[in-house]
């Protein structure tokens, strides 16, 4: 039996429960002094949890506890000063990342490792003989339908920071190989010259031109600076300029480099450490005037901005661009230029918006990422995979959406239901996600998948696959597709060898309540 | 509701404290039954319901047997009435899956059927309410978090009474209170009936009591986030790795901290719950004692998760029979009983053979030529070492095959090249801390400090020493505490890299 021996003195005993009980209601007390406001988790660049209501129905009763339980994980009081004393134990005592997602390097450089960044850049994740045909594969099914209708393209590549800082990576990251960009770049034959850019080159020698205060990329965060960017957007012109003769980029002398008066682009207010950790940066400040005029995003596309020339003489270009995150610091640059842009922020090519945006150019402008984050998916209007779907005959996994049997399984904060003739899921937010029912798949053969999924917004659906070798999650085993508001027809060909039969759903980036009406897995091929 | 979520410790905490202290004495009971209630049913409500079918039908079945004391063949058949319903319980909970699944491949293996048999929990039908509540999406069972300790402590509580070790508890808040109390429901100390049977109609929170609770507590939160969690960072990552992948350098790192992971979490829950215990009034048993130190098997196992060896030793080994019997007897009575005591641990052949090697162990360790190699110098910690090696691979690999590999590059045979997975990728310098930090408070240095300190303000409270020595104590203990805190915090961080991406 566990005994109190006397080892303290009663006036001990008393500071000591003191300090405990004070420790334990701290954080009641801070959330009754701050608003909830000051201790919101959106610097973490997520939605938080809502607060909790209670409707008279069972499943609200039921499921009380977990909402009030992921309410309170993201609003307990003191949860930020926690969490900046935890980052700042890590970074600056103990010479560690606070969080996976981004690695510490030398001299506190930041270098993002979320989704295994890191393993693909150093050419330690690459892509199979297979996969790197199917993407070969994939572009040029993607160049042919854009040059039946007229519309030229470019694919504007940007690396990873680690490929253009490597010296300032932790000790143990050694560079093994290409990268999965550069592995596909070199599968893509000489006709491709005029269509690709990768400006990679451009940025190790922007990088020499380096000052303590004046670094090309930002050194706690993970993509370039303006100088970084200017250089790019550069490259990007010269190539833009083989396709449109009038366009040229703007000499540097219409800039001027100034200290950045904010941070930019920084880990740190992720940390919590905002106050603490700074970089020294500059910015590129236009001296001519500006015309671009942003317009803001479509009605119906909350990932979408439109930029338009003020005073445009009309015979500029309007260009569509399909982008990730590096093309933030680009955007001021790359606007000025074009009497429309329409700037997307999704990885996948959505064949709908083309047809009928109708531009003149269709921009891919995307980091190294791009190849660690999507699967060669094309829509089926392009590759046919409802054709396969259908010639298919092996039926591997047949759903009924009207008693969700087999059950699609809810995790994180999802809820499933079956009601009105159709299996619905609700998501609060991107990270929840639903399991599908687990399949065998059949050797040598391919699985071609069916959903039919009503979304009540253009958003992003993610499949996410698993492999005997890697048996998890992670977004590189994932097929994104875009859905559209309303009913859409899905169908996607699981072409990657080994699979386990483990499919994770995660319906759209956005949370809401989607609708499932049918989903089905067959098999063909030997 | 785990002790290390900042639910608990920020809000459920303080208020149970709260409630307890502010309660006269009587209902004191009746509030730390309805937290109880609320702590288990938190994630899952449904087994809430069947706690309360557990605590309905063994305090009747106690009941039962105290009335029936005068008449053994009767109260013998309650009490295995009691077993059976218990162990029934136990059994289709957290063993049907298992036995339905190899009851399915031995068909198979002799042709009977064509392919494995669905999973168990299909046969429950496919209600809302079953594929909701009772079985998982694969098909599987759903377990009842905690129900291996509080079937156990129900067995005892009737078998106590059966023994005339302790008379039935006539009140069913009481009783309740025994089979749920919070602090060890889920994780244990596994309690004895006998041992808080007095506690729960009289108890006494004292202020020494309390503030030994506090250092319990805090010392356990303290394991378990300071030193499990982050050494369970790359144990994560590293038993991910593939067959091609694992280095044998990787490997010996992965079971160091996978070792050191499982002490921490076990012994810091054990911590936590016997300081809950000392803050509500309540006595539990000591749960662990410097395990590594053990110069053997058999002294590992009164080291270790202490209230389960003596509770196999007690209600199983000395009811088959003990050391009563014939040498070959015990031998297997030994056997056997660690190797119940190893499926325990969990429905899976690695728990199985896990339990059986350390039975195995035990038998040779009697043998007079084994006993005096043990008192060697040296050599006996290193066998106890390889024997935890090689016993907790079993415990945290998917199945044999990936435990045989995972052996396999512990003795070299691990893939030779690191380039794809150097040290460092697994291994940030706050896991190197929470590595040197764990062997050094696994050894008796730590402890040995301690009781020199304890030695000290005992001796003299009043010294100048004495009194450094217990403000540095809270000192270290508040930090401690915040510190904790911080990484409880850090477990809630959750940063992404784009909003809109």
């Amino acid at each position: 039996m566990s005994t109190a021996g006397r080892t303290s003195t009663p006036k001990h005993d008393i500071v000591l429960i003191v300090l405990f009980v004070a420790s334990l209601v701290a954080p009641v007390i801070d959330m009754c002094v701050r608003p909830m406001e000051a201790r919101t988790p959106t610097v973490e660049l997520r939605t938080p949890a809502p607060v909790p209501t209670l409707e008279p129905t069972l499943e609200s009763v039921a499921t009380l506890p977990v909402r009030v339980e992921s309410w309170w994980k993201d609003f307990f009081g003191l949860r930020d000063l926690l969490i900046g004393m935890r980052s700042y134990t890590y970074w600056y005592g103990l010479r560690s990342s606070p969080t996976p997602e981004v690695l510490r390097g030398k001299h506190g450089w930041v270098f993002f490792d979320g989704n295994e960044n890191i393993a693909c850049d150093r050419g330690a994740s690459p892509l199979s003989t297979q996969e790197v045909d199917a993407w070969v594969k994939l572009l040029g099914a993607r160049r042919a339908w854009l040059e039946a209708r007229g519309i030229k393209q470019l694919y504007a590549f940007v690396p990873s920071k680690l490929l253009v800082y490597p010296e300032e990576a932790p000790e143990w990251v050694k560079i093994l190989g290409p990268s999965r960009l550069e592995q596909v770049l070199a599968k893509l034959d000489p006709s491709w010259n005029a269509d690709v850019v990768y400006v990679k080159e451009g940025q190790l020698a922007e990088k020499q031109a380096d000052t303590p205060d004046d670094p090309a990329w930002f050194p706690l965060g993970t993509h370039f600076c303006d100088r970084g960017a200017f250089r790019a957007y550069g490259e990007i012109m010269a190539k833009l300029h083989e396709h449109f003769p009038s366009l040229s980029p703007e000499p540097k002398s219409n800039f001027k480099s100034m200290p950045a008066p904010r941070q930019g682009d920084t880990w740190a207010k992720r940390f919590y450490l905002d106050h603490v950790m700074l970089q020294s940066i500059k910015v590129l400040v236009p001296t001519a005037p500006r015309h671009a005029v942003a317009l803001g995003g479509l009605p119906d596309n909350p990932r979408s901005d439109q930029d338009r020339l003020d005073g445009a003489r009309g015979d500029e270009p309007r260009i569509l661009v399909f982008h990730d995150s590096n093309a933030e610091r680009l955007r001021p640059f790359l606007s000025e230029h074009f009497r429309e842009v329409l700037w997307i922020w999704r990885s996948d090519f959505d064949i709908d918006l083309v047809e009928s945006w109708k531009p003149d150019l269709v921009l891919f402008l995307f980091g190294d990422r791009f190849f660690l984050l999507t699967s060669p998916t094309l829509d089926p209007r392009i590759q046919d995979v409802k054709s396969d779907f259908d010639a298919a005959s092996e039926i591997l996994l047949s759903f009924d959406p009207v008693k969700n049997q087999p059950p699609l399984v809810p995790q994180e904060g999802a809820l499933v239901e079956p009601r009105d003739g159709a299996t619905w899921i609700w998501t609060p937010g991107a990270s929840d996600t639903v399991l599908l029912p687990r399949f065998e798949p059949p050797p040598g053969k391919t699985p071609y998948l069916h959903l039919s999924i009503d979304s009540p917004w253009e958003t992003d659906l993610h499949l996410m696959f698993q492999t005997h070798a890697e048996p998890s999650w992670a977004r590189r085993r994932a097929m994104p597709v875009g859905l559209h508001p309303g009913l859409n027809e899905v169908y996607l060909a699981l072409s990657t060898p080994d699979l386990n039969g483990a499919l994770l759903l995660r319906p759209g980036r956005r949370g809401g309540k989607y609708r499932v009406l049918a989903l089905e897995l067959r098999a063909a091929g030997e | 509701m785990l002790f290390s979520s900042p639910i608990f410790l920020f809000l459920f905490l303080p208020l149970v404290l709260a409630g307890n202290f502010a309660l006269p004495t009587r209902w004191r009971n009746a509030w730390l039954l309805g937290a109880s209630l609320l702590f288990y049913g938190w994630g899952e409500p449904i087994f809430a319901l069947f706690m309360l079918l557990s605590i309905g039908a063994n305090w009747v079945f106690g009941l039962s047997v105290q009335r029936l004391r005068d008449r053994p063949s009767r109260a013998k058949a309650v009490v295995a009435l009691a077993v059976v319903f218990n162990l029934g319980l136990l059994g289709y909970f957290k063993y049907a899956d298992f036995v339905w699944e190899q009851l399915g491949l031995a068909l198979h293996a002799l042709g009977v059927i064509d392919g494995p048999l669905p999973r168990a929990g299909i046969l429950l039908g496919d209600s809302e309410f079953v594929t909701t509540n009772l079985i998982t999406q694969a098909g599987a069972i759903r377990l009842p978090i905690g129900i291996s300790f509080f079937t156990f402590h129900a067995l005892s509580y009737v078998i106590d009474i059966y023994r005339r070790d302790s008379d039935a508890q006539q009140n069913p808040v009481g009783f309740a209170l025994y089979l749920s109390l919070f602090p060890q429901l889920i994780a244990g100390p596994i309690l004895r009936y006998k041992d808080i049977a007095p506690q729960l109609s009289t108890r006494k929170v004292t202020l020494d009591g309390f503030a030994y609770g506090v250092r319990r507590f805090v010392v356990g939160l303290g394991k378990k986030c300071l030193i499990a969690n982050v050494c369970f960072v790359p144990v994560d990552r590293i038993f991910a790795l593939g067959a091609g992948e694992l280095t044998t350098e990787l490997a010996w790192i992965g079971i160091t901290c996978y070792c050191l992971h499982l002490f921490y979490d076990f012994s810091g829950y054990s911590d936590m719950a016997i300081g809950l215990g000392h803050m509500v009034g309540f006595r539990f048993r000591e749960n662990f004692d410097m395990p590594f130190v053990s110069r053997s098997i058999t002294e590992f196992w009164r080291r270790w998760h202490i209230s389960l060896s003596t509770w196999f030793r007690d209600y199983l080994y000395i009811s088959l029979g003990g050391n009563r019997v014939a040498a070959w007897r015990a031998s297997f009575n030994l056997i056997l009983t660690f190797t119940l005591c190893g499926l325990w641990h969990g429905a899976s052949w690695n728990f199985l053979i896990f339990g059986f090697l350390h039975g195995v162990l035990l038998v040779l360790e009697r043998r007079p030529a084994f006993a005096r190699v043990l008192e060697w110098p040296v050599l006996p910690h290193l066998y106890v070492l390889g024997v935890l090696v090689v016993s907790w691979v079993l415990f945290n690999c998917r199945d044999l095959a990936h435990a045989g590999w995972f052996l396999g590059a512990l003795g070299g045979a691990g893939e030779f090249s690191s380039v794809l997975h150097p040290i460092g990728r697994h291994m940030q310098p706050v896991h190197w801390c929470a590595l040197v930090a764990g062997v050094f408070f696994a050894l008796p240095y730590a402890s040995r400090l301690a009781a020199w300190r304890d030695g000290v303000i005992a001796s003299s409270a009043r010294s100048p020493r004495a009194q450094a020595l217990q403000v540095a104590r809270t000192a270290a203990l508040f930090l401690l505490f915040w510190f904790s805190a911080a990484e409880l915090a850090g477990s809630t961080f959750n940063p992404f890299v784009y909003f809109r991406f």
